[in-house]
This record gives C-alpha cells, sequence and structure tokens, in this order.
C-alpha cells in the first residue's frame, strides 16, 4: 500500500513539472523570422558593412532574406513577404544583423532557395557556402541557383504585381536541373567533376525567367550556356521535361516535346586516347504543326532523322564549351575512372588538361509520338 | 529467490539486432579515420563471416534455456575467481552504455543543437533507459519487438525513398583510394562494435527456441542493413559524405517521396528509440553482473546506481574523445575480443579440463 501511495506521489511530482513550465521566453512562431530565400552579392553601400578587419567594402557579402511577414492576417490568405538587406565582412557576420534589424530570431529551415549574384559566383562559393553546411538549421536539399548580374535584382521583379515569392522561384526550374546544395558541394568535393546550377534573370518586362545553366569550374562560376546548350546538356545529363524545340523541315514547322531522355556515356581506351561513346535516346513527342497531321504516316520520315541532327547538334555544342572550359559537368571523369581505375589514377591530378582533347562520338535515336488523334 | 526471466529467441534477435543498428546510423568516415566508406561493402562481407565464428565459444558455452549465464559458469568452475570475470561483463557493458551516450552528445550537439542542455536531455535518456531497465528483461524484450518493428518500417521507407537520388557514378571501384586498408579498418570498426557477442553470453541461456536460425537472422539481417545504408550513403550523397559526423542523418534529411520531405524527423525518432533500447539493456545486463558480483539482492538500486554514474562520467565527455582513449576503436576492439572470445574459450577450456579431470580421477 505504502509503495502504491510513493509511486503516485512521485508521479504526481513528475506532473507537477509539466504543468508548472513556463514557456514566455520561448519565441513564438510569428516572433520568428522564417527565411523563405537568400540572394548573396559581393560588395556593400557605403556604410553598411563594418569591416574590422579590413576587407575592404567591395569584399562584403550583402546579402538579402526574404522572410514571410507573420503581421498579415493568417487564414485569409498566405502571410506577405519582407525583404531584408543585411552586409557584413561574412556570411554569418551578416546574418547576425537579420535580428538586430527586424527584432525577430531567423530561422533557415524553411529556406527554399539561395541565389547567388554573377560576381560573387566568380568570385567562388567557397567564402559562404560553409554556413550553408555546417549550420544546424540549414538544409542540404536547400536549391541554389545563380542569377545573372545581381543577385538582389531577382526579389526586384513582380509576379501577378506583388513581389516575387520564394515558392515561385524554386518552381520556375524544378523539373529541369535539380541542383541544391548537396549535389553542388558533392561536385565541388570530387576534385573530377564541376558543378551546374539553373541561372535566373529578369528579362525585358521584368519577369524572373530560368533558363540557362551556369557552369562552374570548382567553385567559381565559369560561362553560362545559352538556351539549346542548355537543353543539350540537359539531354546528356538525362533530363526530360525540357520544354519545346522547333524542328524545321521542309520550310514547315514542328513544335516537339522531349518526354523521355535515356544517356549512355561508354568509355574506352584506343591506343592510349581517352575516348567516349555517347548515346542517347529520346522519346519525342510532336506538339504541334503547321499543317493539320491526319495520320501517323503523314509524318516525314526525314522528321526522325532532323530531329536526330538537332538533338545531336544542341549536345555538341554543350560538350564543346565545356570541354574547352576544361569544365567536366558531365562526369566524363567519374565514369572514366570506375572503368579504368589503374590508368585514371595516374592521370587524376592533370584530368582537367586531358578534357581539351577529349574524342567522343555522339548518337541519337529518336521515337516519335503524335498524341491527341484518338 | 530471484525469479528467472524467460524470452524467446525472436525476441533476443530483436533486442540485438536493435543493438546493432543503432551502430549502423551512426557508421561515417570519420569512425573509421577519414576513409572512404564504399569499400566497407567490403568489410561488411568479411566481418559477417567472422562474426559467425565470434559467437561460436559464447554458443557452446551458454545453452538456451539453461538459465545459467556466463557469470553463473564462470563462478561454477572458478569458484570466487569467476566474479572477477563477472565483473569485467559490467564494466564492458557499462561501457558500452558510456559510448553509445558518447555518440547520442556528439549527435545532439553537432546535429540538432537544441535550446536545452546537453546534460538535461542525457539525463532524461538515461532515466528512462533507468526505467526500462528495471522493468526486468521480459518487458525490454516485449518493447524491442516493437521498436524494432517500427525502426525496420522507417528504415524500408527512408531506403526506398532515398533510392531515387542515388547516382551510379558515385560508386567508385573497390581498393581505389587506400588499397586494402579501408577495408581493414571497415572490419575493425564493425568487429569493435559487436558488444551483441558478449550480451548474448548473458542472454542466450534466458532464451527458448532455435539458436542457430536466430544467430543467422541476425547477423544476416544487420550486415544486410548495415551494406544497404553504405549503398544508399555512397550513392547519394557521394564525394561529400566524408565531410559527414552522421552521413546516414544526412541521407535522410534529402529524402523525400512525393510531397513527403525532409525525412530527418523519422531517422530522429527511430534512432533515439534504439538509443533507449540499446541503453536499457546494457544497463540491465551490467546490474545483473554488479549484482552477481557483490552479492547484492535489489538489482533495481544498482540499475540507477549505474544511471547515476554514467550522468557524471557523461559531463566529461567532449567530442574528441569519442574516438580516442578508451573509446577508440583498437581500445573496444580488445575489449569486445576478450569479453566475446578470449573468455568463453578459456571457460570452456576449464570445463573440459576439470571433466577430464573428473573421469580421469574416477578412473
Amino acid at each position: 500500500m505504502k509503495k502504491k501511495y510513493l509511486k503516485l506521489i512521485i508521479f504526481l511530482m513528475f506532473l507537477q513539472m509539466f504543468f508548472c513550465c513556463g514557456c514566455s521566453q520561448q519565441s513564438q512562431l510569428h516572433e520568428k523570422f522564417m527565411v523563405r530565400a537568400m540572394t548573396i552579392d559581393l560588395g556593400a553601400s557605403e556604410g553598411n558593412c563594418i569591416t574590422d578587419r579590413g576587407v575592404g567594402e567591395d569584399n562584403c557579402i550583402t546579402v538579402i532574406a526574404q522572410g514571410n511577414d507573420f503581421k498579415n492576417p493568417l487564414g485569409k490568405e498566405e502571410p506577405s513577404v519582407r525583404n531584408v538587406e543585411v552586409s557584413g565582412e561574412s556570411l554569418s557576420l551578416a546574418l547576425d544583423k537579420l535580428n538586430k534589424i527586424t527584432g525577430l530570431k531567423p530561422l533557415y529551415s524553411q529556406n527554399l532557395i539561395i541565389i547567388v549574384g554573377e560576381e560573387a559566383a566568380k568570385r567562388g562559393t567557397e567564402k559562404f557556402m560553409d554556413f550553408f553546411l555546417r549550420y544546424y538549421e540549414n538544409r542540404l536539399s536547400t536549391k541554389l541557383r545563380v542569377a545573372k548580374g545581381k543577385a538582389s535584382e531577382i526579389f526586384e521583379a513582380k509576379n501577378n504585381g506583388k513581389p516575387i515569392k520564394a515558392s515561385t522561384i524554386r518552381s520556375l526550374a524544378e523539373d529541369k536541373t535539380d541542383s541544391d546544395v548537396l549535389k553542388f558541394e558533392s561536385d565541388i568535393k570530387s576534385g573530377i567533376c564541376d558543378p551546374v546550377t539553373m541561372t535566373l534573370e529578369k528579362n525585358e518586362k521584368g519577369e524572373v525567367i530560368c533558363e540557362n545553366l551556369a557552369v562552374f569550374s570548382k567553385d567559381s562560376l565559369v560561362c553560362f550556356l545559352n538556351k539549346e546548350e542548355t537543353m543539350g546538356s540537359q539531354i546528356l545529363s538525362g533530363i526530360s521535361k525540357l520544354g519545346a524545340i522547333d524542328i524545321t523541315e521542309d520550310k514547315k514547322n514542328f513544335s516537339c516535346n522531349i518526354d523521355k531522355v535515356k544517356t549512355k556515356i561508354t568509355p574506352f581506351l584506343n591506343n592510349g586516347n581517352i575516348e567516349f561513346n555517347i548515346e542517347t535516346k529520346t522519346s519525342v513527342n510532336i506538339l504541334e504543326t503547321e499543317e493539320i497531321l491526319s495520320s501517323m504516316d503523314d509524318i516525314d520520315k526525314n522528321l526522325k532523322s532532323n530531329i536526330n541532327r538537332k538533338i545531336t547538334e544542341i549536345c555538341k555544342k554543350a560538350i564543346e564549351k565545356t570541354l574547352s572550359l576544361q569544365c567536366d559537368i558531365f562526369k566524363f571523369g567519374k565514369i572514366f575512372r570506375n572503368k579504368y581505375p589503374k590508368y585514371f589514377k595516374n592521370i587524376e591530378s592533370s584530368w582537367k588538361d586531358h578534357l581539351k582533347t577529349l574524342k567522343y562520338d555522339l548518337k541519337s535515336e529518336t521515337e516519335i509520338s503524335v498524341v491527341g488523334m484518338g | 529467490m530471484i525469479k528467472k526471466s524467460v524470452i524467446s529467441m525472436k525476441q533476443l534477435v530483436c533486442m540485438l539486432l536493435i543493438s546493432r543498428i543503432v551502430v549502423c546510423m551512426t557508421f561515417g568516415s570519420r569512425l573509421i579515420n577519414g576513409n572512404d566508406i564504399w569499400d566497407c561493402i567490403i568489410s561488411c562481407l568479411v566481418s559477417f563471416l567472422i562474426t559467425f565464428l565470434m559467437v561460436v565459444p559464447v554458443c557452446v558455452l551458454c545453452k538456451t534455456g539453461s538459465q545459467c549465464d556466463i557469470s553463473d559458469i564462470s563462478e561454477q568452475l572458478l569458484g570466487g575467481t569467476g566474479k572477477i570475470v563477472t565483473l569485467i561483463y559490467a564494466i564492458y557493458f557499462i561501457l558500452v552504455c558510456a559510448h553509445t551516450l558518447a555518440v547520442f552528445k556528439i549527435f545532439i550537439e553537432n546535429v540538432m543543437n537544441p535550446p536545452v542542455s546537453f546534460l538535461l536531455l542525457s539525463t532524461a535518456m538515461i532515466f528512462f533507459s533507468c526505467y526500462g531497465a528495471a522493468k526486468g528483461l521480459e518487458g525490454l524484450a516485449r518493447t524491442s519487438a516493437i521498436i524494432l518493428f517500427f525502426i525496420l518500417c522507417a528504415l524500408a521507407f527512408l531506403g526506398f525513398s532515398s533510392f531515387k537520388a542515388v547516382d551510379f557514378t558515385n560508386f567508385k571501384p573497390f581498393f581505389y583510394n587506400n588499397g586494402t586498408k579501408t577495408v581493414v579498418d571497415g572490419i575493425n570498426f564493425l568487429i569493435s562494435r559487436s558488444s551483441c557477442i558478449p550480451a548474448a553470453a548473458m542472454l542466450l541461456s534466458k532464451a527458448r527456441g532455435n539458436l542457430k536460425s536466430g544467430i543467422l537472422v541476425w547477423n544476416t539481417s544487420f550486415y544486410a542493413l548495415m551494406a544497404s545504408s553504405i549503398f544508399l550513403v555512397v550513392g547519394t550523397l557521394g564525394d561529400f559524405s566524408p565531410t559527414r559526423f552522421f552521413p546516414v542523418y544526412s541521407m535522410t534529411s534529402i529524402a523525400k517521396i512525393g510531397s513527403l520531405e525532409n525525412l530527418d524527423a523519422l531517422y530522429l525518432g527511430l534512432w533515439t528509440a534504439g538509443i533507449f533500447m540499446k541503453i536499457s539493456l546494457f544497463m540491465n545486463l551490467s546490474s545483473e553482473c554488479i549484482r552477481k558480483t557483490f552479492g547484492r539482492k535489489n538489482k533495481k538500486i544498482i540499475i540507477f546506481l549505474v544511471g547515476a554514474a554514467l550522468i557524471f562520467t557523461n559531463k566529461f565527455i567532449k567530442i574528441s574523445n569519442v574516438s580516442s582513449g578508451i573509446f577508440s576503436t583498437n581500445f573496444l576492439l580488445m575489449f569486445t575480443i576478450f569479453t566475446a572470445i578470449i573468455i568463453p574459450i578459456l571457460l570452456i577450456i576449464v570445463k573440459r579440463s576439470q571433466k577430464i579431470n573428473f573421469y580421469g580421477f574416477n578412473n
């Protein structure tokens, strides 16, 4: 009987501990600055960057953090967004000011996208990436994009007359290249291949578009691929749903959609020369023609070879451009290493030098389908 | 009179498997001298075979259902000296608890960085583990079956959801970076964390059922899980994995299926449950050994004393300590081999020699 009472007393003591707990010191959700997107640029406006270490305002990092503004009544519509600009000698020093400016505690776990300005990307991402890799609130799946020009300009764009939101920017290139913090850093750490990310830019109408690919050498931005080269590189990377492409045959225009892509890259050694066989198999859907199709027979056989030629052409453009810059974005090095490990070990340190003279044979096969004739 | 515990072989397998899975989930290249973990697939295969050999002396010595565990046998064979053997096991089990808590501490400090102090969290964990250990072996066995079910479901889900992100170019040829060194380091690591074998020396006698199939299921399931987690970690994280303390956790944080993202919460839940199970089991075993050594009757008080000792030692553990000193792979390997192989073999020899002497004297 006594034991029972003792157990009851212990239980009540624990219960009391929970009931007497206060949470007044804890910050509520509306008291946090929930960062949803971040732009990173190099350089700060005068007086905005206190340079204790004397790095100079040109080398300061300026961040615009877009967060949810919970002052907007919840329930009626989504909370509106608020952009806060901070500068510092390092990313952490800059972000440290978020709290001082907003009076809210920043929360990074909901960050959807990091947009790096062109200049900052050219000078190397290692300067600020460590924060995203090691700070416990950050997620490795956060998307990474490079802005043409200043990254801060992206937040100046409007979407339906309102400031563009992080979720909108992120969804612009979701299906195309899934470049996130993890993939980007994994490619840099490999030391063999180079990372890529999609670019963001503002068009004449002030809208944000995401069409091109930014190519890096290690952590530094080297070049931007144009729309066709981007599509070629995505086909080579096995990415489908790239959007419509135009094919001209007998002065007639066809618009196609690449539904499925399968790319096989096979390395081989030919008299000590490193060569690659690249085979792409694509499934193309004819979206639109200038003449109304009545049956599958209407599709000229030449169309197939034209599409093959077009795909081969854009893929070659992408390969030539990146190889000329000694960037291995198609993981040739890793593929070669996995097949010829002993040979690769000897040339691993000079792999980038081999890229310029790399030989390859590119073949494309296409299957054409026409939907909507049922 | 102390009530003798009886558990089924399936329950024993569940308990031992959870204890091993906890190791599998904290595995990373930092624990094998910064080597590439991909070669550890071969270490898994070799360790799988070694573990079968390691279990033999314990299985020969401690018959299932005999109610005579290794401490009882050593006392029967060696008399008062046998208590030293029991004490060695007690120290080993406490060391395993302390090491598990140290890993838990690193994880909390390095990955979660919660607003509450680690001391509070570890005290709570130890307190609940003490409660679990005090409930006895049957209670632990029943709980472990439930926890293992959830752990396996969650692991299958995590594996399935991260498989999509596997990049096959990340798989280097075996022995590419360090030759056979990584494989050897991997084997050392896996064997040094085989604390389940000394635990089996205490538990086998309390279990009923088919021992051979139990050992086969336990060992095969663990190494299959280990190999598949290495495959997924290397495939998804690639060259980024050596930079992480807990690559399996990093893998779960990028896994997604449909609209479900950030599955690391699932990892946290099941790993904490596994830690609780392992600490409870080893606290129970250590208190059993201490009770037998010092002839105390009240096991529950000993459990809470062990808990208090763990809280005290945990305060002094730093990140740098977790793979050095008494927690270094070499020390743990030696201690594990000593308790899992050397002591049981010595006891078998003593047992056989006593039998020979007995029959020789009669003749």
